[in-house]
């Protein structure tokens, strides 16, 4: 070879060299350089970071490591909203023709990333008739779904592929013929830890900052690792900040870094402050700016004031941040869940966490499913009637008729009718 | 070369000594080489009936029925109850499922509650019509499903007791309400890989 082509050879082999290396290095500590499309809008916070979901590779077919790497983040909800569809259920060999049509066993059959122009809601890449791959027949087994379209499956109300906790047909039935507005609704307390504000550290003190609040504060801190707002901080990328959202936010606040100080405010903590006043600091959107126009508002304030009890009142933090009760050793607490966005996708999810706290199921649904009302902030009644309960009890009186009064024993197994 | 007395029948029993005469042998035994898929499949079945059965008597029948501590219902996790026997079951199958892929066993009948239980494979058709047409007997077979060779067992699922039938009777999606004491109201189907 010639001595100019040795130096050509030699500047190549380099430049390679550079170029493996920066994509190593963006790669692993986050670049959204190799970025192949747009990312969804649950991921596009920590897209930088590949590694979080390809940890060894690459590979399309990998789809092993890329569930392994689901599940990490998303397999504990998962099991909390008891998934109608956990991929252990398709296990069976009986179901190797069905699994051929859609490997269910995947979440990237369903959750494909990189994907814009197929992702819907919760980054869900197939289409709404999917369900037919195993449920086609369902019209044969249910003449209140005869005529119903394939792709209405998930229609707000009917169901949902992972949590229908308030969905599936025995509790639908316990729950018909409630008010809208049930006398008395109060939403959990919130056991707060007997911790004293002096304890708090302050911004910049020796072991402040996101880890400090851990100590006391684990499922708080846990939850909202979760969320929009904290999943970085999570993954060691750095704060989030409004001015990286998709949702429309307030100028004024799009460079806020997002962790526990910037809603709880420094020394003071208020909880309360942060229900409210600091969400509406940020986000701009129509449904926040509905809200203290609402009758949720009002409650909030009459709470707040003394006027009303307390629980009873409806802040932004009420719905987006339920109250959960947690047994520990033989007595339950009450904390705020801090995966804000954790009951909305689809928004059912809020069904028994906040919306049953007050009101009816019917209503509860209803309402939900009017997308109209919930941009409005809840201003005004439903227009929207879900048929849901209307087919329990048609199927109720059918199953009556067929059974002509027939009585079952009460001598069984102890077994609940 | 002339040997002694003694050393004449060592040397004879050398090659034996070599070769594991005796049954000790350098490789671990082939535990389980050579038994028949058939009666895999039966001892599997006995521990599954065995298990349900204790499940039955012993928590279900003393809690709920005698005791009256607390129920069986079919959403136990939501209402804070005990899972069905067929419940159990099911869960069983799915942690076992998981150890060893390819093994499963489920119950499936011609009038399921899950109409996702209803026999869906040839073998499982042929199966559980032979268990109602031959009371007391299982049926084998061997069956491809998505490229690999499973041997496939079905027996009969009884109704041992009356609440069997009244659970099944009463159940809103029950395609059949006429289940008495007796009856054979499916079958328990196990499958594993050849």
């Amino acid at each position: 070879m010639s001595r100019p082509g040795k130096k050509l050879t030699a500047l190549g082999m380099v430049a390679a060299l550079g170029i493996c290396s920066y994509m190593t290095y963006a790669m692993v500590k986050g670049d959204r350089f190799l970025l192949p499309a747009q990312t969804s809008a649950g991921h596009y916070q920590i897209e930088e970071k590949c590694t979080l979901c390809h940890e060894k590779s690459f590979k399309g077919a990998n789809i092993a490591e890329l569930d392994k790497a689901c599940v990490k983040c998303h397999g504990g909800t998962l099991v909390d909203e008891e998934d109608s569809h956990p991929s252990r259920i398709f296990n069976d060999p009986r179901n190797a023709a069905q699994l051929r049509m859609l490997n269910a066993r995947s979440c990237t059959a369903c959750h494909r990333e990189h994907k814009p122009a197929l992702t819907r809601s919760a980054g869900v890449t197939v289409p709404p008739n999917n369900c037919d791959a195993c449920h086609n027949d369902v019209a044969s087994e249910r003449p209140t779904h005869r005529g119903l379209a394939s792709n209405s499956c998930e229609n707000a109300g009917c169901h949902n592929y992972h949590d229908n906790t308030a969905l599936y047909e025995d509790f639908l039935r316990k729950h018909i013929g409630e008010p809208d507005t049930l006398p008395g609704g109060r939403v959990p307390v919130r056991g707060i830890g007997a911790t004293p504000v002096a304890r708090h550290p302050a911004p910049g003190d020796p072991g402040s900052g996101y880890g400090a609040c851990k100590e006391c504060h684990s499922r708080e801190v846990a939850s909202f690792s979760k969320s929009r707002e904290g999943m970085r901080l999570a993954h060691d990328l750095g704060p989030m900040t409004p001015g990286q959202a998709r949702l429309p936010m307030k100028a004024a606040a799009m460079s806020l870094k997002l962790n526990c100080t910037s809603c709880h405010g420094a020394g003071a903590f208020i909880a309360n402050d942060a229900a409210v006043e600091k969400c509406l600091s940020c986000h701009d959107d129509r449904h926040s700016r509905a809200y203290k126009a609402s009758i949720h508002y009002t409650l909030w304030l009459d709470e707040q004031a003394g006027r009303k009890p307390a629980g009873s009142g409806v802040s932004c933090a009420t719905c987006h941040m339920p109250r959960t009760q947690e047994e520990t050793r033989g007595s339950f607490r009450v904390f705020a869940d801090h995966n804000v966005n954790g009951n909305q996708r689809p928004n059912e999810k809020m069904i028994r966490s906040v919306c049953m706290n007050c009101h009816g199921l019917k209503f509860s649904m209803d309402a939900l499913a009017d997308n109209v009302l919930v941009q409005e902030n809840f201003r005004g009644r439903p227009s929207v009637h879900v048929a849901t309960l209307a087919m329990v009890e048609s199927r109720m009186r059918a199953r009556m008729a067929h059974l002509n009064g027939k009585q079952t024993s009460d001598d069984n197994m102890g077994v609940a009718k | 070369m002339n040997l002694s007395g003694t050393a004449r029948p060592l040397l004879l029993c050398l090659p034996l000594l070599l070769t594991g005469c005796g049954g000790s042998t350098n490789k671990p035994s082939s535990l389980g080489a050579g038994v028949p898929p058939r009666a895999m499949a039966d001892y599997i079945h006995a521990v599954l009936a065995a298990d349900r059965a204790a499940y039955s008597r012993y928590v279900i029948n003393r809690l709920a029925v005698e005791e009256k501590i607390i129920k069986a219902t079919e959403h136990w996790k939501d209402e804070r109850t005990l899972p069905l026997p067929a419940q159990m079951l099911r869960l069983s199958s799915e942690i076992a499922q998981e150890k060893y892929d390819g093994l499963s066993y489920s119950l499936l009948s011609m009038w399921p509650i899950n109409h996702k239980n209803l026999p869906r494979t040839d073998a499982e058709k042929t199966g559980l019509k032979h268990i109602l047409e031959h009371p007391g007997e299982a049926y084998y077979a061997e069956e491809v499903l998505g490229d690999k060779r499973y041997f496939t067992a079905i027996y009969p699922d009884v109704a041992v007791a009356q609440a069997c039938a009244d659970c099944h009777n009463g159940h809103p999606d029950s395609p059949r309400v006429d289940f008495k004491v007796g009856d054979t109201m499916g079958g328990m189907v196990i499958r594993f890989p050849l």
